[in-house]
C-alpha cells in the first residue's frame, strides 16, 4: 500500500530524515513513533503530497508521490496535528467541499456524513461555522472529513489529541475496520500504550534516522514498547 | 512589557519591508531601500496633492488675515483623512489579530495588549493624517508669518491630531465590533457601514471645489460657526496660529478624549477579542449537494471573499461602485449630454475619444478590485487542505482567476453598456468597449494571481496585512491604473491614424494576447510552484 523508499529530506544544511525506508501492507496499522522534532511529521507531510523531498521515493499503491500525486491524492487522507480547517465554512460546507472534490456521489456522501457525524455527535453542529469550533470538534470534523471518500491509506498526525476519550475510542475502532476492509493506516503518535495496542507495526525515529522497525512483537519484544523507546532514546 | 509589546507590534507591522515573506530571510540592502523608496514616492504623491490644497485654501484665507481658519480647514481635512484612512482596519487591528489568544494566555493585563493596538491605530493614523496636515504647515512656513511658538505648537499638533484621530476610530472600530456582535450576516453590515464612509468620503471629494468656493465666500460666518458648534477644531486652529490657550485647551481635551476611549474600550476588550466570531446557524436540517471539483473549488473562493469585510471592502470596491456611477449617469443624461457638446464645439475631436473615456471609466474602477492578487497569500495556514486534496495548482488557480472575473465582469459590463448609452455610442463600439474590458480584467485577474504566487506571505496575523499592507496588492492597483491611463494616450496619439473602434480592437487583442500568455504560465509554471508554496 504504501513504499518509502530511501526517503530524505533536509531544511538548509539539516538532514530532517535520512534515507528512510518504510514498507506498509494493506490491512496493517503502523505505528511511527519518535521524540520530538524526529522527522515524523515531516514524513507523514512528504507521503500526504504537502511537502516536497529531495531523495527517494513514495509508492501510494505503486504510484509514485513524485510522478503522479493527484493519482496519490485520491487513495489517500490526512489529518494533520492541528488542524486549521476553513473557518469561514459550516461543518458541512466543508465537508460537501471535500466530497466534492473527491467526486463522492451525493447519496453516498449524504449516508456517511450522517453516520459518522453521529458516531461523533457532531451532527448538531455541522451548520454552525468551523471557526466557532473547539480544538476536538475539528478533529473530529477533520477525521470524518478524511473517511469521506474511504481512502486506502490514512495519515494521521498525533490524532488523538484533543479527542474525548469516547471519541479517541471510536476513532481505534474505525481505525481497525479500515484494516479489516484492506485498508492501511500510518500515524505518529506519543501515546506508547495506545501504539503497542492498536499497531500491527510500528517504527521508531531518531534524529531523522530509523532506528527500529517492524512487527509489534519483534520491536518491542517481551518488555513493553515504552521500555524499548526510552531504551533506543537514552 | 508594554515596551516589548508594542516593538512586536510594529516589528510585525513592518516585516515584509525587511524579511521576505517566503524565505523568511532578510532581504537584501537594494530590496529594503527599493521598497522604502517606492512607499516613500507615494505618499509624496499624496501630499503633494494635499500641498495644492493648502495652496487653493491658504491663498484665500492667509491673505485675509485668517490663518487660524486655515489651519482649522486643514485640521478638519486631516482628522478626515486620517480617520478614513484607519477607519477600515481599526476593528481587525484591534480585535481580530490572530495572537490573541497567545497573548492573552500570558501575563499580560489585557488592557496591555489593547493600549498596544491601540499604539498601531495611532501609527497608521499618524502617517495618514500627517500627509494632510504637514503640507498645510509646510505651505503657511513658506508663504505666511509664523512665530516660533506658532511652529512649536503645529509640529506638536502632527502627534496630538493623530491621537485626535486614533479616538474617533477607535471608537468606530469598537461600535463595529457591537453591531458585529449582534447581527447574523457581519461581514456585509460591516461592508454596508464601510460604504457608506465611502459614500460621505466621495460626496465631500466630489464637491470638494464648490465646498472651498462657499467656505472663502463665507468665511466670517464659517469661523463663527466652526466656533460655536466645533469650537475643539477652534481651539485647534487657534492653537496653529500660535495661541498657548488654545493649545493647552486641544491637547487637554484630545488626552481626556484618549484616555475616556481606552477606559471604555478596555472595559469591552476582553469579551469582544475573546467571543466566537462566527454567525451561530440553529441545528437543523444538513444541506448535501454534490457538485464539480472545479465549481466547489470556486465555491470555496466565494466563501472566502464573502466571509471578510476587508477582503471585500479592498478589493471589491469598484463592483459597488460601477453600478453606482452607471446610474448615476443614466440619471444625468441630460447634463452629460449639455456637457459633451459644450466641449465639443471647442474640441471637435473628442467624440472620437468618447469610448476610449468609457472604457478608461470603467477599467480604472475595475482596477481597484485586485480580488485574485491577495488570493493565495490569504490560503495561509490552511494552505496544507489543498495539497493534500487530489487537485493540481492549475485547478486553485483557475479558480481563483474565474471568482475575480465572475465578481468584476457583470459590473463592469453593465456600467460600460450603460455609459456607452448615455454617451450615444454605436452597439459595434459598445461591444467593442465590452471586449476591451474583458480583456482588461483578464489581464489584471492573471497578473494579480502571478504576484501572488510569485511573492506569497502565508506568515500573517491580521489578512490586513496581505490584503492592504501588501505590495502585491499595490502593484495590481497601479497596473489597473496605468493600463487605461496608457491607453487613453495612445488613443489620443493616435487619433488622427486610427478609429476609436479599430484602436479598441487593437488593444483588446493586445490585452488578451497577454492575458492568454499570463494564463498559460499560470497553467504550467504557475500550477507547479503553487504546488510546491
Amino acid at each position: 500500500m504504501l513504499r518509502i523508499n530511501h526517503f530524505t529530506k533536509t531544511y538548509g544544511d539539516k538532514k530532517a530524515v535520512d534515507d528512510l525506508t518504510l514498507h506498509i501492507q494493506p490491512g496493517e496499522i503502523y505505528g511511527f513513533i519518535g521524540h520530538n522534532g524526529a522527522g515524523k511529521t515531516t514524513t507523514l507531510k512528504s507521503v500526504a503530497g504537502i511537502m516536497q523531498f529531495d531523495s527517494g521515493e513514495i509508492l501510494v499503491d505503486g504510484v509514485s508521490m513524485k510522478a503522479d500525486p493527484l493519482a496519490c491524492k485520491k487513495k489517500i487522507a490526512y489529518i494533520p496535528d492541528n488542524p486549521d480547517l476553513y473557518d469561514f465554512m459550516t461543518g458541512i460546507q466543508y465537508l460537501n467541499f471535500v466530497g466534492d472534490v473527491f467526486a463522492v456521489p451525493a447519496q453516498v456522501r449524504s449516508q456517511r456524513i450522517r453516520e459518522l457525524a453521529e458516531t461523533f455527535e457532531l451532527t448538531g453542529d455541522l451548520n454552525q461555522s468551523i471557526g466557532s469550533y473547539s480544538h476536538g470538534m475539528k478533529q473530529k470534523l477533520a477525521i470524518i472529513s478524511a473517511w469521506l471518500h474511504e481512502p486506502e491509506l490514512i495519515l494521521m498526525d498525533e490524532p488523538f489529541v484533543g479527542l474525548d476519550p469516547k471519541a479517541a475510542h471510536i476513532l481505534k475502532e474505525m481505525m481497525r475496520q479500515v484494516c479489516s476492509r484492506g485498508g492501511a493506516i500510518f500515524f505518529s503518535t506519543h501515546v506508547l500504550e495506545v501504539a503497542e495496542k492498536l499497531c500491527h507495526k510500528v517504527a521508531i525515529i531518531k534524529g531523522g534516522r530509523l532506528i527500529r522497525s517492524g512487527t509489534m512483537e519483534e520491536v518491542k519484544g517481551d518488555t513493553s514498547l515504552e521500555s524499548v523507546f526510552l531504551e533506543l532514546e537514552g | 512589557m508594554l515596551k516589548t509589546l508594542i516593538k512586536k507590534q510594529y516589528q510585525e507591522c513592518f516585516r515584509s519591508y525587511f524579511v521576505n515573506p517566503k524565505t523568511g530571510k532578510r532581504r537584501t540592502k537594494g530590496g529594503i531601500i527599493g521598497m522604502f523608496v517606492f512607499f516613500t514616492a507615494v505618499m509624496l504623491f499624496l501630499a503633494g496633492m494635499f500641498f495644492g490644497l493648502a495652496f487653493l485654501l491658504g491663498d484665500g484665507l492667509i491673505g485675509a488675515g485668517m490663518q487660524w481658519l486655515y489651519f482649522v480647514l486643514m485640521g478638519i481635512l486631516s482628522v478626515l483623512m486620517g480617520a478614513f484612512g484607519s477607519v477600515f482596519n481599526t476593528y481587525a487591528a484591534l480585535y481580530l489579530s490572530k495572537d490573541n489568544e497567545m497573548l492573552l494566555a500570558m501575563p499580560i493585563p489585557p488592557s496591555q495588549i489593547l493600549l498596544t493596538r491601540m499604539s498601531l491605530v495611532y501609527g497608521m493614523s499618524l502617517m495618514y493624517s500627517g500627509i494632510v496636515w504637514i503640507p498645510a504647515l509646510i505651505y503657511a512656513w513658506i508663504f505666511a508669518t509664523v512665530s516660533v511658538q506658532a511652529v512649536v505648537f503645529q509640529v506638536l499638533l502632527i502627534f496630538l491630531i493623530a491621537l485626535f484621530v486614533t479616538v474617533i476610530t477607535c471608537v468606530l472600530g469598537w461600535v463595529v465590533a457591537l453591531i458585529a456582535s449582534r447581527v447574523k450576516n457581519r461581514s456585509f453590515v460591516i461592508v454596508v457601514i464601510s460604504l457608506v464612509l465611502f459614500a460621505g468620503y466621495y460626496y465631500v471629494c466630489l464637491n470638494m471645489m464648490s465646498i472651498l468656493q462657499k467656505l472663502l465666500m463665507n468665511a466670517e460666518a464659517l469661523g463663527e460657526g466652526i466656533r460655536v458648534w466645533a469650537n475643539v477644531f477652534y481651539q485647534l486652529g487657534k492653537a496653529a496660529a500660535g495661541d498657548g490657550k488654545a493649545m493647552l485647551i486641544f491637547s487637554g481635551i484630545t488626552l481626556i478624549l484618549y484616555g475616556i476611549c481606552f477606559f471604555l474600550l478596555s472595559r469591552s476588550f476582553l469579551h469582544i477579542a475573546t467571543r466566537s466570531h462566527s454567525e451561530s446557524k440553529k441545528a437543523g436540517k444538513l444541506s448535501i449537494k454534490s457538485k464539480g471539483a472545479s465549481s466547489a473549488l470556486l465555491t470555496r473562493e466565494l466563501r472566502r471573499f464573502a466571509s471578510s469585510p476587508t477582503y471585500m471592502l479592498n478589493c471589491g470596491l469598484g463592483i459597488v461602485i460601477l453600478p453606482v456611477m452607471a446610474i448615476f449617469a443614466l440619471v444625468k443624461r441630460e447634463v452629460l449630454d449639455a456637457v459633451l457638446t459644450g466641449m465639443g464645439e471647442k474640441l471637435p475631436w473628442i467624440g472620437t475619444l468618447l469610448p476610449m473615456a468609457v472604457v478608461v471609466i470603467v477599467c480604472m474602477c475595475s482596477g481597484l478590485n485586485a480580488v485574485s492578487t491577495p488570493s493565495i497569500s490569504l490560503e495561509g495556514k490552511y494552505l496544507w487542505i489543498l495539497h493534500t486534496l487530489p487537485v493540481s495548482g492549475k485547478m486553485v488557480l483557475r479558480a481563483k482567476l474565474r471568482l475575480h472575473l465572475w465578481l468584476n465582469l457583470p459590473a463592469a459590463l453593465f456600467a460600460a453598456v450603460v455609459l456607452g448609452i448615455c454617451l450615444k455610442l454605436e452597439a459595434v463600439t459598445i461591444l467593442l468597449c465590452c471586449l476591451f474590458i474583458l480583456a482588461f480584467l483578464w489581464l489584471t485577474g492573471a497578473f494579480g494571481l502571478m504576484l501572488g504566487v510569485l511573492r506569497p506571505n502565508f506568515q500573517w496575523t491580521s489578512e490586513a496585512m496581505p490584503i492592504k499592507q501588501s505590495l502585491n496588492v499595490m502593484i495590481s492597483i497601479l497596473l489597473g491604473f496605468a493600463l487605461p491611463i496608457l491607453a487613453a494616450l495612445g488613443c489620443y496619439w493616435t487619433r488622427n491614424l486610427l478609429s476609436a473602434e479599430a484602436y479598441l480592437g487593437f488593444v483588446a487583442l493586445l490585452q488578451a494576447a497577454a492575458a492568454l500568455g499570463l494564463t498559460w504560465w499560470l497553467n504550467t509554471k504557475g500550477g507547479a510552484k503553487f504546488e510546491t508554496l
